[in-house]
């Protein structure tokens, strides 16, 4: 504080200065500080630094100027005195400018050092200059006593010692102006300077009291005011704090009076900062505030009544505290001060020992100024201060929850407890994403450790879970949450058995597993997942710890209790081959294994069981356990395939790749055939023949005792039979029926007798079990051998091997006589016969049918008929004639003897037609027979033949109106042949005897021209209608070739003979594809 | 690209128009002009060659193939552009120009393919569908299988084409045009029992092509059941009008079956399709040949078509006397029958009686009225 001094010169203003600073820091008895250059806290401007330079140069220049001129003056020179003292004030202003470079120059080493060594500052130079200065002031008292300004060389040579810490020389010089000039103007100063030498050296009330209010009566207001503000702190050391606080305010309101002078402002607000002392003491929060209103700027108002709040505070005057900080934060709610007003509320309620009114504080603290807050809106734009009010606000919450906490730790009482997991709350609840991460971590371990202690597991197992799982950085924070890990394990085992009702203990050592009785699963209950959930995590933490085991099957525990044995044997297989050595892995292992074999989770089963097997340690190869784990692995993955993936999921997709790997992964198992049957069924139903087949060859290749061979022999031949493979197919089947004839023992007959030898070397098992496929080869209703039969019989007549065709439809016909289609296959079996070039075999194999099935209800009269029919044809080609005729017969009988319906079909009058022809086939050879070759009875046999050929024709125009094409054809080729037979013999009638030469060719011509052309020309008519319609009805045939032959005799050239040509081979379409249309490629189509 | 191959696949197999669904995968490999636009102009394109407008398609896929070279489909459809002009040159080599983008582009080895086998280099045509077949290494698309099958068959690898066709069953089972393919490929091996199983295994599998019937034709006939083939090839040619095998078929038949006016007839629609046909020629002038007894005229026809079969190149010396004998049975004919009676009288392999049969009919030609000097 600049007080200033009564000096008329810069010299002796300037020094008064530097002293009012000394004399204000007496309150508190501290030394003043150096004085500082007010551009130290910002580096002068570089044109200031010129200024000041040029001030420097002009200086230094007068300095000289004036030794140069006091060199060539006189000493007695009455002029001297003054230029020394002149001189002595530009020394005393060089040792200024002197001391501001020093500093800037400390402040630039402390800038440069950057927290190196502590730079000390260098002032001899400007130390020679004040020496300087006093030695000149000395100089003009000693050399010129009646120097007209001598009181003002001793003020100006008191200030220097002074500050050159002489104070005892400085003190002796202020008295001294005292005594010889009691009038100086200087004298109110001196008071005040030796006032406060008293009060802040000398330490005497009293004395600085008399010399205060000496400069008090003086008449200079400036001095007056500054006396009174120090007799006020007088007043305050000697206990007067109503008499301090009156000249305080008396203080402030005179430096209001005299607002213009820079030093009354500032020493009003010297005033307004110390009289918060004394509102402490007299402990009048209201006063102040009233006061404060009254005399303080708004801009230092709140920190004036909050320098009191917490003088008040710091005094534990916590009820007055309270009032004002409640006071002060109504009016500056959304003040920058604000977070510190309500943290100071909750220091005070805490001062004040109200846990609730602190606790509730700091829940208003805890929200008031955190991002969002209305406090934090209005402070927009100033990232600083929410920066500060949010880490004042988080601060001193944290700091009421360490509190707290070691309040508890110490106490261990509830309601302490209960506080500090409160105010641990309420700081989670605010600043969990908002504090430092380890102050967050400290603060839930801590809360966490609370709420274990209030016998509440299930959230400090929650809590333990979030620092078990959160990052840490700093080696305190890395043992809380390793700790954490583990104290959550603890707190859900603890939650579980409450909530079960069991005394809580360590979870390590119960319950141990137990074979249980198969019961449904039940899922877990929330506190159950949890501490599955906190085993889980500890284990992975501290896999290598010694309880970490423990803590493991804690948790396969809970599952296999629950009746989750999936789960719980996954969890313990993984435990198993972990710690194979650990005393309950065999135990485990075995109730594991047993657990999932019961529930039929094979899938698990057979994971489980190969985990074990992999660890040589728990299942040494080549011991029992091995082998029984082997056994597990290859059953359950096969009734997992089975029972899962097919039939559950039914994804055949999936399970034949996975049932073909089976197979081959245990070649030598009892499932291994079964799987490939399987396999084979799978790739079926999924379209994959090829794959189907593969596999149906494998087993019989590879297990050719299997029980499944028949029926893979039966799908085999279907198979191969589906892929075009006729022939391969055929010989599958026929493999298939030797096969089950001689398992069956029974070659020939129909039941069902194993044999003994088949059987014998098979287990008891898989006896049953061939049994029961032999069984299913001849199921009613799909019999397999029935069905092979007959496709054998019939690929076999396609691929023209009748003579396995015909041993098929044989062994058909002996093992199904009783079977629907046993009249066809034996109707085939006829045209087998015939096939193989044994028509009279095949003539007497049609007899027998018809015999055989004379009364059949299988066969229908059309099917009776058809079969007639064809013995028919069989003896018109053995030429029986009588046999034919017979048939014939039949065949027209059984014609008329069917219903109408039937008699008017297509077969029924086709066999009509047939059988008549066949009938007038007697009447043709007998017209054809006649020869017309004897004279003598040659008018005779011409009309007998005439009248033969005649009702040949009509029988024949019967056959024609039956309306069979083939027969019509045949009747009306044959009648013209007849006529052309006709013709032909009454051509090579004998002549007349007698006759000569001449006589002979006339009778031969009249013949021809009467008798021979007529009749040829009928022929040719006749058979150019045959020729016609079967042109017509696109009908070939013997008897068409026949008309055909006889028309080229009547008209050579008509009829050539066919020309067989052969044509180069043309593929198909080929030229139709070149220029079939192609659609474009791509597209959004 | 099933579609395309269906109707790649050949030989009378239901076909249906290509058409990938897949937006120009190689327009990612483009320049960086702008690929969007490039797709844009690709379906506008493909939307013109839908609708007949060839021009504005070809210019499309041109414009496209500009801006990304490596745009396959395009290339492709330039192909099917040409095709659909007519121009199947053109046609395979932009189809050529596709594989060598896209070596495995299934339709372009397809078409390419077909088209050689359409030109009768099925030879040629078996490596692309044996890409085409690694191409579809899952067996897939089973119509890939049954145009290998077909081209593997007609270029004489019986054994590749019963495996291809296996490999179709073995996925589809139900695949009619595979059960064909395996059936005329015993019919080519002559066995004739499978066959007939295969072909009744197509039929079963509603299998009603022109190649199935003739196929049954040929069968039947081989069978000696002459009117079963006769009746198999009219259904044949009821399927395919125009089918070439089966009107062959029909016609050789019938000139065995002496049923001439259809074996001209239908040889004679045969040797419309293949007019440079010389054996065809030769059948045809027999199946007419024989019928000029009936009808003289049908004698100049007979003529004419033997001397069309020499003139392509036949060397039966038959042929240049049957066709002397053919046309003097007409008038219009007698001065076509003069010729060639000549020039079979000159051949060296004629018998002296023959020689003077036709010594006798030149006299009487040369005697009749308007007969040259």
């Amino acid at each position: 504080v600049s007080v200033g001094s009564t000096g008329q010169g810069a010299r002796a203003s300037s020094r008064a200065g530097a002293l009012a600073a000394l004399c204000v820091g007496a309150w508190c008895l501290a030394a003043a500080a150096p004085p500082v250059p007010a551009a130290l806290d910002d580096a002068p401007a570089p044109e200031d630094r010129e200024r000041e330079a040029r001030a420097d140069r002009k200086r230094d220049e007068s300095i000289e100027a004036l030794k140069r001129l006091l060199a060539r003056l006189e000493e007695d020179a009455p002029q001297k005195a003054d230029l020394y003292f002149e001189l002595a004030e530009l020394t005393w202003e060089k040792s200024r400018a002197l001391y501001r470079g020093e500093m800037e120059a400390l402040f630039a080493a402390q800038q440069a050092a950057d927290g190196g060594a502590e730079p000390r500052p260098d002032h001899r130079p400007s130390e020679v200059q004040r020496a300087e200065t006093i030695r000149l002031d000395e100089l003009v008292l000693r050399t010129y006593p009646t120097y007209g300004r001598r009181d003002e060389v001793l003020y100006n040579l008191a200030y220097n010692l002074q500050e050159a810490g002489r104070r005892d020389q400085a003190v002796a010089r202020y008295r001294e102006l005292l005594k010889v000039h009691p009038t100086s103007r200087f004298v109110p100063d001196v008071h005040v300077q030796l006032g406060n030498h008293e009060f802040d050296v000398a330490g005497s009330v009293v004395r600085a009291r008399g010399h205060f209010e000496q400069a008090l009566a003086s008449g200079n207001p400036r001095v007056q005011s500054y006396a009174l503000y120090k007799l006020a702190w007088c007043d305050l050391n000697q206990g007067d704090l109503r008499g301090a606080l009156a000249k305080l305010q008396e203080t402030v309101e005179r430096a209001e009076r005299q607002a213009s002078e820079r030093s009354q402002v500032e020493l009003k607000a010297e005033a307004l900062n110390d009289a918060v002392r004394v509102y402490v003491e007299l402990q009048a929060p209201e006063e102040a505030l009233a006061w404060y209103h009254r005399h303080a700027s708004p801009r230092r108002l709140p920190a004036l009544l909050q320098a009191v709040g917490e003088g008040l505070q710091a005094a534990g005057h916590h009820p007055a505290a309270l009032r004002l900080f409640r006071a002060l934060l109504e009016e500056f709610a959304g003040s920058d001060r604000a977070p510190a007003l309500q943290r100071a509320m909750v220091r005070s309620a805490e001062g004040q020992h109200d846990r609730a009114l602190a606790l509730e504080q700091a829940r208003v603290l805890s929200r008031a100024y955190l991002p969002g807050s209305p406090w934090w809106a209005g402070q927009e734009g100033h990232p600083e201060v929410q920066r500060a009010g949010l880490a004042v606000a988080e601060e001193a919450v944290r700091a009421l929850a360490n509190e707290y906490h070691l309040e508890a730790q110490r106490t261990a009482r509830v309601e302490t407890l209960r506080l500090a997991r409160d105010a641990s709350l309420v700081y989670l609840e605010a600043f969990a994403t908002l504090g430092a991460p380890e102050d967050v971590l400290l603060q839930r371990s801590a809360a966490a450790e609370v709420l274990a202690a209030l016998d509440d597991p299930a959230a400090a197992g929650a809590l333990y879970e979030i620092v078990a799982a959160s990052p840490a950085s700093t080696p305190p924070g890395q043992r809380l949450v390793a700790g954490a890990a583990h104290a959550a394990v603890l707190a859900w085992d603890a939650a579980v058995k409450k909530e079960r009702g069991q005394p809580s203990g360590d979870p390590a050592r119960a319950p141990r597993l137990q074979r249980r009785a198969a019961a449904p699963p039940v899922p877990l209950t929330a506190a159950e997942a949890r501490l599955v959930a906190a085993c889980d995590a500890y284990v992975l933490r501290a896999a290598g710890e010694a309880d970490a085991v423990d803590v493991a099957y804690r948790a396969a525990v809970i599952f296999q209790e629950r009746g989750q044995v999936v789960e719980a044997a996954r969890r313990l297989g993984q435990l198993i081959v972990s710690h194979p050595e650990e005393r309950r892995s065999q135990d485990a292992a075995e109730l594991a294994l047993a657990a999932l074999e019961e529930r039929q989770q094979w899938q698990a089963l057979e994971q489980l069981a190969r985990q074990l097997r992999a660890n040589p340690r728990l299942a040494p190869p080549g011991s029992e356990f091995a082998r029984r784990l082997a056994g597990v692995v290859e059953r359950s993955q096969y009734l997992y395939l089975d029972e899962v993936v097919v039939k559950r999921e039914h994804d055949p997709a999936r399970a034949l790749p996975l049932l073909i790997a089976h197979q081959q992964e245990f070649p030598r198992s009892e499932t291994a055939d079964r799987a490939l049957v399987y396999a084979l069924g799978l790739a079926v139903e999924l379209d994959q023949l090829d794959t189907a087949v593969t596999l149906g060859k494998r087993l019989l290749e590879a297990y050719p005792l299997s029980s499944f061979d028949l029926k893979v022999k039966y799908q085999l031949g279907h198979l191969e039979a589906r892929l075009g493979d006729f022939e391969g197919a055929a010989a599958q089947l026929e493999d298939f029926v030797a096969s089950y004839l001689r398992a069956s023992g029974d070659p020939a007959g129909r039941g069902l007798k194993a044999t003994s030898v088949e059987l014998g070397a098979l287990p008891e098992a898989r006896r049953r079990e061939r049994l029961t496929l032999l069984a299913e080869c001849t199921r009613k209703g799909d019999d397999w051998v029935q069905n092979a039969l007959y496709d054998l019989g019939v690929w076999r007549e396609g691929l023209e091997s009748w003579a396995a065709a015909r041993a098929a439809w044989t062994r058909y016909l002996q093992r199904y006589p009783e079977a629907a289609d046993a009249p066809a296959v034996a109707a085939r079996q006829v045209e087998l016969v015939a096939r193989l070039g044994r028509p009279a075999e095949a003539l007497e194999a049609a007899r027998a049918h018809l015999v055989a099935f004379a009364r059949d209800r299988r066969v229908s009269e059309l099917d009776r008929l058809a079969l007639e029919r064809r013995a028919l044809r069989l003896a018109e080609q053995l030429g029986s004639g009588a046999e034919v005729q017979v048939l014939a017969l039949q065949v027209a009988a059984r014609v008329a003897r069917l219903p109408a319906v039937e008699r008017d079909t297509d077969a029924a009058r086709g066999a009509l037609a047939h059988a008549r022809f066949a009938q007038l086939e007697p009447a043709f050879r007998a017209a054809l027979a006649l020869r017309l070759t004897r004279l003598a009875t040659f008018k005779e046999d011409l009309a007998l033949k005439q009248r033969r050929v005649q009702e040949l024709e009509v029988a024949s125009g019967e056959v024609l109106a039956l309306g069979d094409a083939e027969f019509g054809l045949a009747a009306l080729s044959r009648l013209g042949l007849a006529y052309a037979d006709l013709a032909a013999r009454v051509a090579e009638a004998p002549a007349p005897l007698g006759l000569d030469e001449d006589q002979r060719g006339l009778f031969k011509s009249e013949l021809q021209t009467r008798y021979v052309l007529p009749l040829e020309a009928k022929a040719a008519e006749v058979l150019e209608k045959a020729v016609a319609k079967a042109e017509e009805l696109r009908l070939f045939g013997a008897w068409l070739t026949a008309a055909q032959d006889q028309l080229e005799v009547y008209r050579p050239g008509s009829f050539p003979p066919g020309r067989a040509v052969e044509l180069p081979v043309v593929e198909p379409a080929t030229r139709a594809e070149a220029l079939r249309t192609l659609g474009p490629a791509g597209g959004a189509r | 690209v099933r579609a395309a191959l269906a109707i790649l696949c050949g030989a009378g197999v239901a076909c249906a128009p290509v058409a990938t669904s897949v937006v120009p995968a190689q327009a990612a490999s483009a320049p960086q002009a702008a690929p969007e636009a490039v797709g844009v102009t690709f379906e506008r394109a493909v939307a013109a060659l839908d609708q007949g407008r060839l021009e504005e398609a070809e210019r499309g896929f041109a414009d496209v193939l500009a801006r990304a070279p490596r745009q396959v489909e395009a290339q492709y459809n330039l192909g099917v552009v040409a095709q659909r002009r007519g121009q199947l040159e053109q046609a395979r080599q932009a189809w050529a120009r596709a594989r060598a983008i896209v070596p495995e582009h299934v339709p372009s080895l397809l078409a390419l393919g077909s088209a050689l086998r359409a030109a009768g280099r099925a030879a040629e045509a078996v490596p692309l569908f044996e890409a085409a077949l690694e191409a579809d290494a899952t067996g897939g698309d089973p119509e890939v299988a049954c145009a290998a099958a077909q081209v593997f068959r007609a270029a004489g690898r019986p054994v590749q084409a019963e495996a291809a066709a296996v490999r179709a069953l073995a996925r589809h089972p139900e695949l009619g045009c595979a059960w064909l393919a395996l059936g005329r490929v015993s019919l080519d091996q002559g066995q004739l029992g499978l066959a007939g199983l295969r072909l009744e295994g197509a039929r079963a599998r509603h299998v009603d092509s022109a190649e199935l019937h003739t196929a049954l034709g040929v069968l039947a006939s081989r069978r000696g059941d002459t009117a079963a083939a006769l009746a198999a090839l009219e259904r044949a040619l009821s399927r395919e009008p125009d089918s070439l095998p089966a009107l062959q078929g029909l016609g050789v038949l019938a000139l065995g079956a002496r049923d001439f006016p259809r074996a001209s007839s239908a040889l004679s629609r045969a040797a419309a399709l293949a007019p440079g046909s010389a054996p065809l020629q030769a059948a045809l002038g027999w199946a007419l040949d024989a019928q000029k007894g009936r009808e003289a005229a049908l004698g100049v026809a007979a003529g004419e078509a033997f001397a069309r079969a020499v003139e392509l190149g036949s060397t039966e010396e038959q042929l240049v006397c049957a066709a002397g004998w053919a046309f003097v049975v007409h008038p219009a004919g007698r001065e076509r029958a003069r010729v060639w009676l000549s020039r079979c009288r000159a051949l060296p392999s004629l018998s002296a009686p023959e020689r003077q049969r036709i010594d006798a009919r030149l006299a009487v030609l040369a005697a009749s009225p308007g007969a040259a000097p």
